[in-house]
């Protein structure tokens, strides 16, 4: 007789693998949907750095030919 | 947002501590499971190990049960959820992203980009950003930041910082410090070669620099986008799109080539490198496909050539919305599409008037016929019956004797027989379709009248004339009663007590009531022409003779005692148009109402006049000459002028049907003596005489 503690026991294991399948499944296209979005940021991020150096350099630019005093 | 994760933790359980991570020990005897029963038989115990086990599995896998059905229900939604809605922040980004590209003349790899590019490329692009660099240490701390920014990239490859297209590398800026904001510097200072840049630093002469990199980036940009336009009749398009020769890079050529993507790339619907404004992208934009495969991804900016570095067509890593042969978003052979600013009447440029809610097609000029057609422009046909009606109504005058308007079914109170109907249209509203309810005793008319609502000529037209309460006035309804134009005129405060405070031109008001105050100087008569008797329709024909005030026949209130309506009580005849209508018939040389507003007290709305004519009057153009030798409205039959009185013409035949109906819905709508002034050619008899039934059908 098998020991049915180790029946349930596989059946058990059975589900929480199946489970564990799914859960990774999950994980793999939040994964993927993440990347997704983080990479479509770096065009936000490019135009956040392009507009700030350009300010910067605007800046620069007024302070030094004098029309905008330099605080 | 401390609250608001106050909430959630509310409405989620709070997170248990993970328990202490099991460590298996070394010795078994050691082993300590908890909720065993020490005391028990070692068979016992092992049946209740066995039973935590399985109850441990069991808790296993609800738990992992429990995550799926989070992930696939809250997490994974809300994070797609996320994308979608911070699409449109993207779109901008990139949108700013192809600005400053096209500012700069420099290509700068997204998200796109990096997927088509070669990987070569992020090499060589990181040796181009360390020059110049290298080659202005005296640059701000900008520098410093762009390289920074190109170093965050990490993606591995390396982005051209598009900082560095704004650190200026002229040669006289790094010779003496200076600072240039022209951006094209820094794209001249680089080359696909790099040999003349790569070794030169801030202390070189500025003669090692490229002369054409110095010219290109200190001349104005339009000279450069005349200089491309000019050689793009030469220069083949195709052509152009092969990267530009380092060696010698042709500003003409080159900066051709690259003015031409420009030009041609900017026509790209929906791309966002070629949209005005972050704000529209509503469609995938179409994406190059010039970026070949084997782009070494060396950016010759000496040339200003700048989003087309590559020439084949990468059509693995594009995707092109607008499938457009010669990818610049063209059909072949097509130019690029041009804005052009067509040309618009500039009429009302000079000539500020009162411009009706509606157009006069549903305005008063209907009121005379039910036949108008809504798309005509009824303006000559509203000021030749407006016309008329002043100049019947001077001539006509008599004290009290306003306009008084016709109750329903009373059709020849003022001598006018509303017309058969044949083309009816939508008629105005009550108040637009006032000079209508003089003369269509027809209840249908009366309905259609109502349909259209122009509250402001109602208003203005009963207001003016003084003639009713407001509520009769302003009620949308069957209630035909003509306006006492006298009182209107007479501006002696009599019409105010009959008017409402409905939505007339406190200024046309103003001057209405100057117009009526001339009246009492013995009207000039205002010939009339047959205008109205022809169909209503505001066509431009019919609007050749008809003066600018509509309802004119209202002054021409008989002395009879058919005008037992509520005419005007100021003792003014009814015909009297007043003292500004006189003046702008006789005296106005300028047919602009707004301009002698003021200075006539001529009716401001009855600007009703063609800008043809050489001598434009308050009713309308007609010449000077003509107006002083008498001549009457065009087609207005000889009997229609009075006896003994002075004639009033008015010269409003040539009035624009554009004119009318633009502006002169208001105008028209004032029925100044329940004549209906518009519809054409419609006969006015000297007294408000019975309708000779040759009207338009009202």
């Amino acid at each position: 007789m098998e020991n049915p503690h180790a029946e349930r026991q596989a059946v058990l294991l059975a589900r929480i693998v199946k489970n564990v399948e799914k859960c990774t499944e999950m994980f793999e296209e939040l994964n993927h949907s993440l990347e997704e979005i983080t990479r479509a940021d770096r065009d936000v991020r490019t135009a956040a750095s392009l507009v700030t150096k350009y300010r910067k350099n605007v800046q620069y630019n007024l302070d030094a030919t004098g029309v905008r005093k330099a605080t | 947002m401390a609250s608001t994760s106050k909430d959630n933790s509310r409405s989620l359980p709070p997170i248990e501590p993970l328990p202490p991570r099991y460590e298996p020990a070394a010795d078994p005897r050691t082993i300590h499971v908890p909720g065993l029963d020490t005391t028990a038989p070692v068979q016992d115990q092992i049946e209740q190990i066995e039973q935590l086990i399985t109850i441990r599995l069991q808790n296993i896998d609800a738990n992992f049960a429990r995550v799926h059905q989070i992930l696939s229900t809250r997490i994974l939604p809300a994070v797609r959820r996320f994308a979608i809605n911070t699409e449109p922040v993207r779109e901008s980004a990139r949108f700013w992203v192809s600005f400053f590209e096209q500012a700069a003349q420099v290509r700068i790899p997204t998200t796109d980009d990096f997927s088509a590019a070669a990987e070569g490329l992020s090499e060589q692009t990181q040796d181009e950003q360390t020059n110049p660099l290298s080659d202005a240490p005296d640059r701000t701390q900008a520098g410093d930041e762009s390289n920074t920014i190109s170093q965050d990239d990490t993606q591995g490859h390396s982005v051209f910082d598009p900082s560095q297209s704004f650190i200026p590398l002229t040669p006289s800026s790094r010779g003496a410090g200076a600072i240039s904001s022209t951006p094209m510097a820094h794209s001249h200072g680089r080359s696909r070669s790099q040999t003349r840049l790569e070794g030169l630093t801030p202390s070189d002469p500025p003669s090692q620099w490229d002369e054409s990199a110095i010219s290109a980036s200190i001349e104005s940009p339009l000279d450069r986008l005349d200089r491309g336009l000019r050689s793009l009749r030469e220069d083949n398009i195709n052509e152009s799109l092969l990267p530009a020769q380092p060696s010698k890079p042709t500003p003409s050529a080159a900066g051709s080539s690259s003015l031409l993507q420009n030009v041609l790339s900017r026509n790209i619907p929906g791309s966002p490198r070629n949209r005005t404004s972050p704000l529209k992208f509503h469609k995938k934009p179409a994406t190059p496909k010039h970026i070949r495969k084997d782009w070494d991804g060396i950016v010759d900016l000496r040339s200003p050539r700048p989003l087309k570095v590559a020439t084949a067509l990468d059509e693995d890593n594009w995707t092109d919305s607008d499938d457009d042969e010669d990818g610049m978003g063209l059909p072949p052979g097509m130019s690029p599409p041009v804005t052009m600013d067509f040309a618009r009447p500039t009429w009302k440029a000079t000539r500020p008037v009162i411009k009706p809610s509606k157009p006069l097609t549903t305005g008063i000029g209907s009121g005379a016929t039910s036949n108008y057609k809504v798309a005509q422009s009824p303006r000559k046909e509203a000021a030749k019956r407006i016309g008329r009606d002043l100049v019947g109504a001077v001539e006509r005058g008599g004290p009290g004797k306003g306009v008084a308007m016709a109750p329903s079914g009373n059709p020849n109170r003022f001598g006018y027989k509303p017309p058969a109907r044949s083309n009816a249209g939508p008629a105005p509203k009550a108040g637009l379709a006032f000079g209508r309810q003089f003369y269509d005793g027809d209840v249908a008319d009366a309905s259609t009248t109502s349909s259209i609502s122009v509250p402001s000529l109602s208003g203005y037209s009963k207001r003016a004339m003084g003639i009713e309460s407001s509520s009769e006035m302003e009620a949308p309804s069957l209630d035909l009663k003509p306006p006492s134009f006298g009182t209107g005129y007479v501006g002696s405060g009599q019409a105010s007590a009959n008017e409402s405070d409905s939505g007339i031109d406190a200024s046309l008001e103003a001057l209405m009531r100057q117009v009526g105050l001339n009246n009492e100087q013995g009207g000039k008569r205002l010939p009339m022409d047959d205008s109205f008797n022809s169909e209503d329709s505001f066509d431009a024909d019919m609007m050749m003779d008809a003066p600018v005030f509509a309802n004119l026949g209202g002054l021409q209130q008989p002395d009879d005692g058919d005008d037992d309506s509520d005419s005007s009580e100021d003792g003014r005849p009814p015909g009297a148009p007043g003292a500004g209508f006189l003046m702008a018939s006789g005296g106005m040389e300028d047919d602009s109402f707004d301009d002698d507003m003021d200075e006539q007290g001529a009716f401001p709305a009855f600007s009703m006049h063609d800008e043809d004519e050489d001598d434009p009057t308050v009713f309308g153009a007609r010449s000077v000459a003509a107006r002083s030798s008498g001549v009457g409205a065009e087609g207005v039959p000889s009997d229609y002028y009075p006896p003994g009185g002075s004639q009033l013409r008015l010269h409003s035949q040539q009035l624009s049907d554009d004119e009318l109906a633009e502006n002169d819905t208001e105008t028209i709508g004032m029925r100044i003596g329940g004549v209906n002034t518009l519809g054409g050619r419609r006969h006015v008899p000297e007294t408000p005489t019975p309708w000779n039934g040759q009207g338009r059908g009202v």
